[in-house]
């Protein structure tokens, strides 16, 4: 059999009758980023939390480098790093604090590669926990989880409450793990972060896998809501030739459609016109799920 | 390992606590020495004798002897001792589990190459290293403090008694630590720990207001702990019913917090 970092087969998990994961077949290879999306409640951390045995699976099983997460989970901890999706600690102990105590209980951690992930991150180390805003926080939760360079991260939700300038620090971060033979596994409810982060992605929905897709394949499934305003009027035929539009609605210099994939005709076929407004929207991960794989009319 | 988690919980979950009720019981401990010189000295006017008689009301105990250990014995080790070290221990213990996995904080820690055992067992070492330290501190206050009060408390007995009391409250400082790694809640352990230990105590008291159920008191550990016998010297009841129920509410905890999900 084929070495995986992760493995899960049929992973099932009940909470009292209701399934939070149901039937769950994955596979992660060495050395790729790994995207897990989902919608809030869909199961994401439910899974993270199986594959490092602090929930217990009710059905099924998780294989994490090669070990049994049940079984082996001590193993598997000492070579994976995690990030929580609340990485919270003591209001009062600030971040260096916490990284030394974190770094003791992990044993072999160079506190240089602390040092080096807080400039690279522009982590503040010297405030107290409680006082630091939420994306300072989930920076030292960052920090914790790749300063002992794991072979697996399992980062759930990690750029959520990043500024842009952060989440371009963290993607370098990770595209560095993944250039070095790490694999990263991380969650998120952003299409558009999975599609450029991520060379294969799971999207799950209601605790059920529903694609695996690889990123090219993922922004072709880029939905964008766009309106645009033209300095005179503008012909009906010149929208609706184009193979990827719907929703097409023309209102005096007003233009609104969907865009399904990529821009680039719409973007071609306007060009000849003066354009004076343009907004585009990025859609809920719902209303994805809903055009392009029919499920989410009946999303919690 | 080198006991991190352990230094952790004490310096963060137990100390700051420890701090302040070691202030209480000496304060405590302070007031009811001045009260015992009063009321013990020669010249004290006969009516304030009645103290005693009200203290034997009061604790539920036969007869307190107008005698330094009678007066330590009903007014500090069968009422107010067993108070303050109780809610010392369920304080802390409440918190040591279910503070960590309400806030989150509990997950991560799991993450970590550490059992479950293991973080149980250093998590319950800081209560009892919290527990030892304000035992000890009300031991030597009670011996200091009966020195200048002109008592003599032979040390060693008082130390017995102390360490009866503590353990006592450790057992509700247990049941709070079960429970709240039970429940993954603070509150809920806390409250039901409270209620237990009320009707614990009611159960201890029973010769006093239910005579002919008398035998009830004996499914209480006060019982075991306190005897409702003459307080005429500090010799309290036996430490191994504390000592096999702490046993008993750690194992428990520990196989529930061995199979149950965290931090969900």
């Amino acid at each position: 059999m084929r070495y995986m970092v992760i493995r899960t087969e049929n992973l099932t998990k009940f909470f009292g009758r209701q399934a939070a994961v149901r039937n769950l077949t994955l596979d992660v290879e060495p050395g790729e980023i790994f995207g897990f999306l989902g919608s809030t409640g869909a199961g994401k951390s439910t899974v993270v939390r199986m594959l490092l045995d602090i929930v217990r699976p009710s059905v099924g099983r998780a294989l994490v480098l090669g070990l049994d997460s049940r079984r082996n989970g001590l193993e598997i901890r000492k070579k994976v790093g995690y990030l929580p999706s609340a990485f919270s600690a003591n209001p009062g102990t600030t971040g260096a604090a916490l990284l030394r105590y974190l770094e003791q209980l992990r044993g072999g951690v160079d506190y240089d590669d602390v040092v080096q992930l807080a400039e690279q991150l522009k982590a503040d180390l010297d405030t107290p926990f409680g006082l630091l805003k939420p994306a300072e926080r989930q920076k030292i939760g960052i920090i914790q989880a790749f300063m002992h360079r794991p072979e697996l991260l399992i980062l759930d939700e990690p750029t959520r409450l990043l500024d842009p300038h952060t989440q371009d620090a963290f993607s370098r971060l990770a595209q560095q793990a993944r250039a070095e033979g790490r694999t990263i596994f991380f969650t998120s409810t952003s299409l558009t972060e999975m599609e450029r982060l991520c060379d294969r992605t799971a999207i799950i929905h209601h605790g059920e896998l529903i694609a695996i897709e690889r990123g090219v394949q993922l922004r072709s499934r880029a939905l964008r809501h766009v309106e645009m305003r033209f300095a005179g009027p503008i012909a009906a035929e010149t929208f609706s030739r184009l193979p990827n539009l719907k929703d097409l609605r023309l209102e005096d210099n007003t233009v609104r459609c969907t865009i399904l994939g990529d821009p680039d005709a719409l973007i071609k076929a306007v060009s000849q016109f003066r354009v004076t407004n343009f907004i585009s929207q990025t859609p809920s991960l719902e209303e994805v799920l809903l055009q392009y794989y029919g499920v989410g009319q009946n999303a919690a | 390992m080198r006991l991190e988690i352990f230094r952790r919980a004490f310096s963060e979950q137990t100390a700051p606590l420890l701090k302040n009720w070691a202030i209480a019981t000496g304060t405590v401990n302070l007031v009811l020495a001045g009260l015992g010189r009063f009321l013990l000295h020669p010249e004290t006017p006969s009516e304030w004798q009645n103290s005693f008689t009200l203290l034997e009301q009061v604790t539920g105990l036969k007869t307190v002897a107008a005698t330094p250990a009678g007066w330590f014995t009903a007014s500090s080790f069968n009422l107010l001792l067993p108070l303050l070290l109780g809610f010392f221990s369920v304080g802390v213990g409440s918190r040591l589990i279910a503070w960590e996995e309400e806030n989150g904080i509990l997950g991560l820690l799991l993450s970590y190459p550490l059992s479950r055992s293991h973080i149980l067992i250093e998590k319950f070492a800081a209560l009892l290293a919290g527990q030892t330290l304000l035992g000890t501190v009300v031991w030597i206050t009670l011996y200091v403090l009966g020195l200048a009060a002109g008592f003599h408390l032979p040390a060693a007995v008082l130390a017995l008694a102390c360490l009866n009391s503590s353990l006592l409250a450790l057992v509700f400082g247990a049941a709070a630590f079960t429970l709240g790694v039970v429940s993954g809640s603070v509150r809920k352990s806390r409250w039901i720990t409270a209620a237990t230990a009320l009707a614990f105590y009611l159960l201890y008291r029973t010769p006093s207001f239910l005579p002919q159920a008398s035998f009830l008191k004996y499914l209480s550990p006060f019982t075991y702990a306190l005897p409702l016998s003459a307080a005429n010297n500090l010799v309290t009841g036996s430490p191994w019913v504390s000592l096999a129920l702490i046993g008993v509410l750690l194992a428990l905890g520990w196989k529930v917090f061995e199979s149950r999900d965290l931090d969900f």
